[in-house]
């Protein structure tokens, strides 16, 4: 890889944080540089959708990382043809809400192999699934989780924090652990605030 | 953008084709709805190099970016070497099958990745168009299905990082990249 490449790349995708999102300077964030996924190289091709105008910003949190962070998560799991897949953390982090979904309490049911207090409403000849969360008698969004055939699942989990909306993935075998990493990204993301001194450090 | 683009929705048919571990009939399937990141899923799976020429000839030329058959299969190439390089930057080491199959494992992987974004990109009105992702979201599922089997971000091609693979490594993982493959040193034998 040339070096020249390499440096303009990162100059480059950090320009990209900065400008391309539509975000208003209040609503940036200042993450560590290395969670940052690489920006996309201009394109003529117009086949493609344009850009999420709501975006915040896309960061992978490396595997280990999370585990370090996270009680409970596995680093690596087990996947099709004894391969292990890494579980990095994956978040997208936009200025507006996931699109609400009303819950039909008389059709719920519990999806086996995740966490108990979720429950989905979709009927179950489809392969992805609204999910909510039980809080007593009600069911509050929770995310989504699609049926991967070979027995496993994965889900976006949606989230709030203050003024940002959350999406990230997780897999069947990381469910148990939702809510240490729900509580592990509103330390995160309350750290990554800008202030002035991160600004000029960044 | 074409107007005329179908409903990008993915079917339980093309859920099922992943199941059965079926790159081709699962990329083709995306093809015919004028799934952009499809042009380079088929190139990458069709076994019979006939069939990506006359798709390509046949097929809408704005679809296809107004490219040939050439261009398109230098991509699907780029991709195999980009990817045996970068499997070996992230530890992997394996003969030439098992390299084989590592890169066939990465693409299901990848198009597992596809289906789970298309969901969410219709579930949550993420763009202009349901169901069709931008250059961006096919580059961030791209780095997500690279960094669970450990390859460096760099070794994905749409990104300013994207190394187009030099002489020597097309030298040396080109033959890698086949369609019709039939035995395990990679000339003549098993891709699908």
């Amino acid at each position: 890889m040339k070096p020249i490449l390499i440096i303009t790349g990162l100059l480059l995708t950090g320009l990209l944080f900065f400008i391309d999102s539509h975000a208003t300077p209040a609503q940036k964030l200042c993450p560590p540089a290395e969670f940052l996924l690489p920006g996309v190289s201009a394109s003529t091709d117009q086949n493609f959708d344009i850009a999420d105008t709501y975006e915040v910003a896309s960061l992978m949190l490396p595997a280990e990382y999370v585990a370090g962070h996270v009680p409970g998560y596995h680093a690596e799991i087990n996947w099709l043809n004894n391969n292990t897949l890494k579980q990095p953390l994956y978040i997208n982090i936009r200025t507006v809400p996931a699109k609400a979904f009303t819950v039909n309490p008389s059709a719920v049911r519990a999806i086996a192999d995740l966490d108990a207090s979720l429950y989905t409403d979709t009927p179950s000849d489809e392969f992805s699934w609204n999910i909510s969360r039980r809080e007593g008698e009600n069911f509050l969004p929770w995310g989504s989780c699609s049926d991967n055939f070979n027995g496993s699942r994965s889900c976006f989990r949606n989230l709030n924090v203050g003024k940002y909306w959350l999406t990230y993935n997780v897999e069947a075998e990381n469910i148990a652990a939702y809510l240490q990493i729900d509580q592990f990204l509103v330390t995160q993301v309350t750290a990554w605030s800008c202030n002035q001194q991160r600004q000029v450090e960044n | 953008m074409s107007n005329s683009r179908p409903a990008l929705a993915v079917s339980p048919q093309e859920r099922a084709y992943l199941a059965q571990q079926d790159l081709e009939a699962f990329w083709y399937s995306r093809l015919q709805k004028k799934d952009p990141v499809s042009r380079i899923g088929y190139a990458l799976w069709v076994r019979d190099v006939e069939k990506l020429k006359t798709a390509i000839a046949l097929g809408d030329s704005a679809y296809w970016d107004n490219k040939g058959f050439v261009y398109w299969e230098f991509m699907a190439r780029s991709t195999v070497v980009n990817l045996s390089v970068g499997l070996q930057k992230g530890g992997f080491r394996g003969t030439i099958a098992q390299t084989r199959q590592k890169i066939r494992d990465v693409g299901l992987r990848v198009a597992h990745w596809h289906i789970n974004f298309i969901d969410r990109d219709i579930r949550e009105n993420i763009g202009k168009v349901p169901g069709l992702l931008s250059l961006k979201q096919m580059a961030e599922y791209h780095h997500l299905a690279f960094q669970e089997f450990g390859i460096p971000p760099n070794y994905y091609g749409g990104t300013w990082f994207g190394a187009i693979p030099d002489d020597l490594q097309f030298e040396t993982y080109g033959h890698l990249y086949c369609h019709d493959c039939d035995s395990s040193d990679g000339r003549n034998g098993v891709s699908q």
